[in-house]
């Protein structure tokens, strides 16, 4: 198993794909971030004192009551008192005019840039069983160990760990490059930036490695790169844009609305749909992703190759 | 007990549109230890599905494989590491190197990387190991699945028409190299629908027609199984030869080859002084006298002529 293990990560790690959309992420996140920096100008005294002043103010708005919510229902929202309520919901950063790079916002942006970042776990995760049915290198693998079974999860295994770490190597560079900005031309507002940041990128890992596994699975069924990433593009695109548009109390089952409410941290309800948790959201996930891994494996175990 | 053995294998494919391919038609198979084993067949006769039935990489509809006494699929696992193969073409990566696909399958078996060197130089490709496989010949992608399959150190190895699409050179290469590995005590069981490649290489076979087994065993034997073939007599005076000889009680016919006329006699090498002698009596000088020896791919055509596969 062990040997297995060893001989598809370095399969993987010694793909030019791999290689090739982590420079490509890089330079892409290098030139945006050098253009934002340049864009971005420090706050000066007077921004500063005039950003106080209107947090003071709306802060005091707050804890008077003006913003209308019953006592009762501070409770139902996870707040203790109104205090509690005022201080997480009236920040300092809010108020900040000057355009720019803002600790306070990389959170926010990390957030925004996980959809890209799932897309290439989907690409490498389709590619990293396709390429082999393509090249016809899996008949090969399997005159080593003709155990599918074994195969199959170690593959789900390699394709977790890359996706993993190329999404983690990818959200230290920009949090890294984002860090630099601030410190040269932004605006360091938050004391607590590179917590929520770790929060966020880590529930970007999670997401983009069960889109990986999702694309994978869908790759090992049509035994092709590109039947992966279209089966699950075409489930997200046509099948949850139908599906919700024809029953939107619907939307709560869908993979977008679960992937959203546990990157974002919020979780979901509206509509009168039936509210999710941000674990709510992951345990559907991981269920739906469990379903297509065990529909997939039970095709590669039975079906012939030839 | 064979290393392989292979008893009413039985494969059918469904086609997509309905209906049913026969690949296999129980075949029966046993191939002995050590040596070059000939799988001999037309293109379409089942010799690839038989191979991937043997690998694990296709269920049989029925019938039993076994390989190193191991069931297949079943135990499959337990001899693999004792199999080399290469099924139709080496499929290796062609982005990667040729020492990059090796050392991802040394990975699997634990090989190091001076095995993966060793076989490299194996197949005389320690030169080119650096270069992407996209860029090698045909024969070196042969050669470098070979390389590949002899990571294992292979009790069986198993080859899938190794000489497909190979140039006169790259033919005797991989022949020679076949030729080797059975010589060390491995059994290579290779499969060809190019006859009297076989021939040469192989010291038992089996001819393989429509999914079935139609004749096995050592090479000289199979071969006698193409008939006793007497003598070839060319004489400038056909006619009177053919007369002669029948008159001295020797079957005789009349054929053509190459060369024009000959006489086809029914008799033993040993025969060849009478035959001489008799036609030099009525002033007939022989130009030639040989054995009438047959080839596989004649003996091939003649055993596959029920089949429909025949000439």
């Amino acid at each position: 198993m062990i040997r297995l293990f060893r001989s598809e990560l370095l399969r993987a790690t010694s793909r030019r794909l791999l290689r090739f959309l982590l420079i490509a992420a890089l330079a892409g996140t290098a030139v945006a971030m050098v253009i934002a920096t340049v864009n971005s100008r420090q706050p000066t005294a007077e921004d500063a004192q005039r950003a106080e002043r209107m947090y003071q103010r709306e802060l005091q708005r707050c804890l008077d009551g003006d913003y209308g919510i019953p006592p009762g229902q501070l409770e139902d929202m996870g707040y203790p008192d109104l205090e509690a309520f005022c201080d997480d919901n009236v920040r300092p950063e809010f108020f900040t005019s000057v355009q720019g790079l803002r600790l306070s916002g990389l959170s926010e942006v990390l957030q925004g840039t996980a959809p890209i970042l799932v897309m290439l776990a989907i690409v490498l995760g389709a590619s990293l069983v396709g390429a082999d049915w393509s090249a016809g290198s899996m008949a090969t693998l399997l005159t080593w160990e003709p155990r599918r079974v074994r195969v199959f999860l170690v593959r789900a295994l390699v394709v977790s760990l890359v996706v993993l770490l190329a999404v983690l190597l990818l959200e230290a560079a920009f949090v890294g490059m984002w860090r630099l900005g601030v410190a040269l031309r932004g605006t360091a507002d938050s004391t607590t930036w590179f917590s929520d940041a770790v929060d966020v990128v880590v529930r970007t890992g999670v997401v983009a490695v069960i889109f990986g596994l999702f694309a994978y699975a869908g790759a090992a069924l049509t035994r092709s790169t590109a039947g992966g990433v279209f089966i699950l593009l075409g489930e997200l695109v046509l099948i949850e844009g139908v599906l919700r548009g024809l029953r939107p109390s619907i939307e709560r089952w869908t993979l977008i609305a679960n992937a959203t409410a546990y990157v974002s941290d919020q979780g979901y309800g509206g509509d009168g749909t039936a509210p999710t948790t941000p674990t709510a959201a992951l345990v559907t996930l991981v269920v739906y992703a469990g379903l297509a891994l065990l529909v997939a494996l039970a095709f590669t175990q039975r079906r012939d190759v030839t | 007990m064979g290393v392989i053995e292979v008893e009413g294998l039985r494969k059918e494919y469904r086609r997509l549109r309905g209906g049913r391919t026969l690949a296999v038609d129980g075949l029966d198979l046993e191939v002995p230890e050590g040596g070059v084993f000939g799988f001999l067949g037309p293109n379409g006769a089942g010799k690839t599905t038989t191979i991937r039935c043997l690998l694990g990489l296709v269920r049989p509809s029925a019938g039993r494989v076994r390989l190193l006494g191991a069931e297949v699929p079943r135990g499959l696992a337990s001899v693999i590491g004792r199999v080399g193969s290469i099924v139709e073409q080496p499929a290796l990566f062609p982005r990667f190197s040729g020492r990059r696909n090796l050392e991802i399958l040394a990975r699997l078996s634990g090989a190091s990387g001076g095995d993966v060197t060793r076989a490299l130089e194996r197949v005389s490709l320690a030169d080119r190991a650096k270069d992407p496989v996209k860029t090698y010949s045909l024969g070196m992608k042969q050669r470098l699945g070979i390389a590949a399959a002899l990571l294992k150190d292979p009790a069986i190895l198993v080859l899938d028409e190794p000489a497909n699409g190979l140039d006169p050179a790259g033919i005797v290469e991989v022949r020679e190299l076949i030729r080797s590995l059975g010589a060390e005590g491995r059994t290579v069981f290779v499969s060809s629908h190019i006859l009297t490649e076989v021939q040469q290489t192989a010291d038992r076979v089996a001819i393989l027609a429509r999914g079935r087994s139609v004749k096995s065993g050592p090479v000289a034997e199979v071969l006698a199984a193409g008939g006793a073939r007497g003598l070839v007599v060319r004489v400038a005076d056909h006619v009177a030869a053919q007369r002669a000889l029948a008159d001295a009680g020797l079957p005789v016919q009349l054929a053509e080859d190459v060369g024009g006329h000959v006489l086809k006699v029914e008799a033993t090498p040993e025969d060849g002084e009478r035959i001489t002698r008799i036609l030099a009596e009525r002033g007939l000088y022989l130009s030639e006298l040989r054995a009438d020896t047959v080839d596989l791919e004649t003996v091939f055509l003649e055993l596959t002529k029920d089949e429909g596969l025949g000439a």
